[in-house]
């Protein structure tokens, strides 16, 4: 074949280009550490790389609404400590005024106070809203009547969120299941405290049976959110090893794998040196050096 | 002719020749470097009687190889502008480094998980609208993106077409030029070069063939329609169509789907097929995201009890819904309306959950939302490579097809310098003879002189 001048030049111009074009790609990766540094790099790539990110996301969400439960949860937990703490005294008021129904006052006036005490912690909101209202968020959860009765305003809802695609937490339990479920505390508060005043022993031992029954009622119920907390806590560590596992799945296909990307780089480089070196070597040899 | 004559007669022919041989190889090297140049040979033949006759001076050139040249010329330049459209347009689907919609999509389902965990926060509230805005927004700036990509892409059309008049006619002019110089029987080789390499030039705007028998010059495009015949060109000329998208005509007809090849034809692609394909991928996405809200939103109630509120505003169909994608303005005024309730409780946020499972769950056309997303992402990143590897391709065939035409029509310098040395030594040994028969003719005046 005949090659001419145009053809030398043109084959270095070419060569030189696809070599700083190579290099250009090795330099984006090494400088990015990304492989995927644009769809087209790797289409199916790109893709995954969108349901990757989407997913994480949608893990981060969850892995929030679940820590949010759990504070919820921890939270109702020690309200649910200071019912019996309150149920615990109003026992004891009325365990002692037994021994001394001459002066039921002495017992009904705190009695009263730890009833309205009461009314206030099922009435007790986290974040704005009612803990003990169901769904119902428009009106407190309990309302003291006239005839000083209080009664429910709240439903039945139990609160849930999402901690995964197909996986609800349980972040609420409405007051009709702690405080009027089966025995009223405030009823039977107040029963209690009228017998006192009356000085009816019988009356009073019947409030106290019940009270320590709905004392051990509470328990249970407390019992139940601690095993919510705990769904909410082992759902949070199970989000979290899901993450690690996209992230992994991430990096393996986003990450540049650095030493190819340095070596690709420097082999480019020598691969340059040598076409810029040829090139200049065969421009400076012709014939019409030889002639004079 | 005596033979001292003849000597003569031939050193003479000899050094003419030479002397043409050097400035045809002069000519070579001073276009060494000239775009589309085809290097010049001297041709002579042994004369007759005696001496050298000069035919003339031909040009080198492959008439078939450039033809599938240009061809090649017109399939690499329609790869390059498709790849350059393209990659714009990928540019801001770049959801791995930052651009893109998944970051606002992501965002406005998981504001609706948010507000779930407490439905009549106000805050909660606020970022759900906010999110939603988000969105609207990324997707009028994504349709508004690609729709001036496609104005652009329009506008190249026009300039294209421009360009090809020019073209033709030039083209149209040189041929006038050659014909007229050729009656003469020598080959207008210069003119010729230049027409050549207008060809070229023409072949990156659009795909043409070039043919010429009987004395006759043709150019037209690849399905036959005459752009140069002879000494005239026919223009083409653009008018706006019913999609207010420019067509091609020729005329009054329409002749847009017979353009083939060259930067031409890959920005009637990009208008007419790329662009259009993904806001169409958009469209939908943005349509289903809104009738899938709304079905649940207005079946669910507001933090004051009202149902029927649709999330964003109705839409009626796929098209334009990128564009048109909006928040109802009942919502962007009052968060109020917002509804995450689904029995009517304020508390209750079954609806604000089931709109952030809508993120998840496979109800849309192509999967889940992100699958769909995904899907257009997948698309464009896949036209931007395919393009890619055929503008690789093409450009291989080209530069072989190049080498090709350069190792027959191109100059060597070595062999142009070679050649100035053998004219230049037979103009030396013609210039000897003629001295020799100059001595010789001296001597016999010589003799006759002495004899009278």
């Amino acid at each position: 074949m005949r090659i001419t001048s145009g053809q030398n030049y043109e084959a270095l111009m070419r060569s030189l280009q696809n070599i700083r074009d190579r290099m250009q790609q090795a330099q984006t990766e090494m400088t990015t550490g990304d492989k995927i540094n644009q769809p087209s790099d790797d289409p199916a790539g790109a893709a995954d790389l969108v349901r990757l990110t989407s997913a994480k996301s949608e893990i981060a969400q969850y892995t929030s609404n679940a820590a949010g439960g759990k504070d919820r949860l921890d939270y109702t937990d020690t309200v649910l400590g200071n019912v019996q703490t309150m149920v615990q005294r109003v026992i004891s008021l009325g365990e002692s005024s037994l021994g001394n129904l001459s002066n039921p006052s002495a017992y009904t006036t705190e009695m009263n106070g730890i009833r309205d005490q009461l009314v206030s912690t099922a009435n007790s909101s986290y974040q704005g809203t009612y803990l003990f209202g169901g769904s119902v968020q428009n009106q407190t959860p309990y309302a003291t009547q006239p005839d000083q009765s209080v009664t429910y305003q709240g439903n039945s809802a139990l609160g849930v969120v999402q901690i995964g695609r197909s996986s609800t937490l349980q972040v609420q339990i409405p007051g009709n299941q702690i405080f009027s479920g089966s025995i009223n505390v405030f009823s039977s508060v107040k029963k209690l405290s009228d017998a006192i005043t009356a000085g009816d022993k019988t009356a009073i031992q019947t409030q106290l049976t019940n009270l320590q029954q709905y004392y051990d009622s509470v328990s249970s119920v407390r019992a139940q959110v601690g095993a919510l907390s705990n769904q909410a806590q082992s759902a949070q560590s199970d989000l979290q090893s899901y993450e690690l596992a996209r992230s992994a799945d991430q990096a393996r296909i986003q990450n540049a794998d650095l030493a190819q990307a340095t070596t690709d780089f420097t082999q480019t480089e020598t691969q340059l040196q040598a076409a810029i070196q040829a090139g200049a070597k065969i421009s400076r040899v012709s014939l019409l050096d030889y002639l004079n | 002719m005596s033979p001292v004559g003849s000597a003569m007669n031939s050193a003479l022919q000899s050094l003419l020749a030479s002397q043409l041989g050097l400035s045809v190889a002069s000519n070579n090297i001073s276009n060494a470097n000239t775009p589309g140049y085809s290097r010049q040979r001297l041709n002579v033949v042994p004369s007759d009687e005696s001496g050298v006759q000069v035919l003339g001076v031909e040009a080198l050139r492959d008439q078939l190889t450039t033809s599938r040249f240009n061809q090649q010329t017109s399939a690499r330049s329609e790869q390059d502008m498709l790849q350059q459209g393209l990659q714009d347009i990928q540019s801001s689907f770049n959801d791995t480094q930052g651009t893109g919609l998944l970051s606002v999509i992501t965002g406005f389902f998981n504001s609706f998980q948010t507000l779930s965990t407490n439905p009549t926060s106000m805050t909660n509230r606020e970022t759900v609208k906010q999110a939603a805005v988000s969105l609207t927004n990324a997707f009028h700036a994504q349709a508004a993106n690609l729709s001036s990509r496609q104005q652009y892409a329009n506008q190249a059309v026009a300039t294209d077409v421009d360009k090809i008049n020019t073209l033709t006619n030039q083209i149209s002019n040189l041929t006038k030029e050659i014909q007229t110089e050729e009656v003469s029987g020598q080959p207008e080789n210069q003119l010729r070069d230049q027409r050549s390499e207008l060809v070229r030039q023409l072949s990156e705007v659009v795909n043409v063939n070039e043919l010429e028998s009987n004395g006759n010059y043709e150019l037209t495009l690849g399905n036959g329609r005459m752009l140069v015949f002879n000494g005239d060109s026919q223009n083409i000329s653009v008018a706006a169509g019913a999609n207010g998208l420019y067509k091609v005509q020729a005329g009054s007809q329409d002749i847009t789907g017979e353009i083939g090849g060259g930067d031409l034809h890959a920005q009637l692609e990009l208008r007419d097929q790329k662009i259009p394909s993904y806001i169409s991928q958009l469209d939908q996405l943005a349509y289903e995201i809104t009738q899938h809200v709304n079905t649940i939103h207005s079946a669910a109630y507001t933090l004051g009890g009202t149902t029927g509120v649709n999330f964003f505003d109705p839409l009626s169909s796929a098209a334009g819904s990128a564009s048109g994608i909006a928040v109802n303005s009942t919502i962007t005024s009052n968060t109020q309306n917002i509804a995450a309730s689904q029995n009517g409780t304020d508390g209750d946020n079954s609806a604000a959950i089931a709109i952030g499972n809508l993120f998840s769950s496979p109800v849309f056309s192509g999967g889940s939302v992100t699958d769909q997303y995904g899907s257009l992402v997948f698309n464009i990143g896949n036209d931007v490579s395919n393009a890619k590897a055929n503008f690789q391709e093409a450009d291989a065939l080209v530069t072989q097809l190049q080498n090709r035409i350069q190792s027959l029509s191109g100059v060597s310098i070595d062999e142009e310098a070679a050649q100035i040395l053998q004219f230049q030594r037979a103009f030396q040994a013609s210039s000897k003879v003629i001295s020799a028969v100059d001595q010789m003719l001296q001597t016999t005046l010589a003799m006759v002189t002495t004899s009278a």
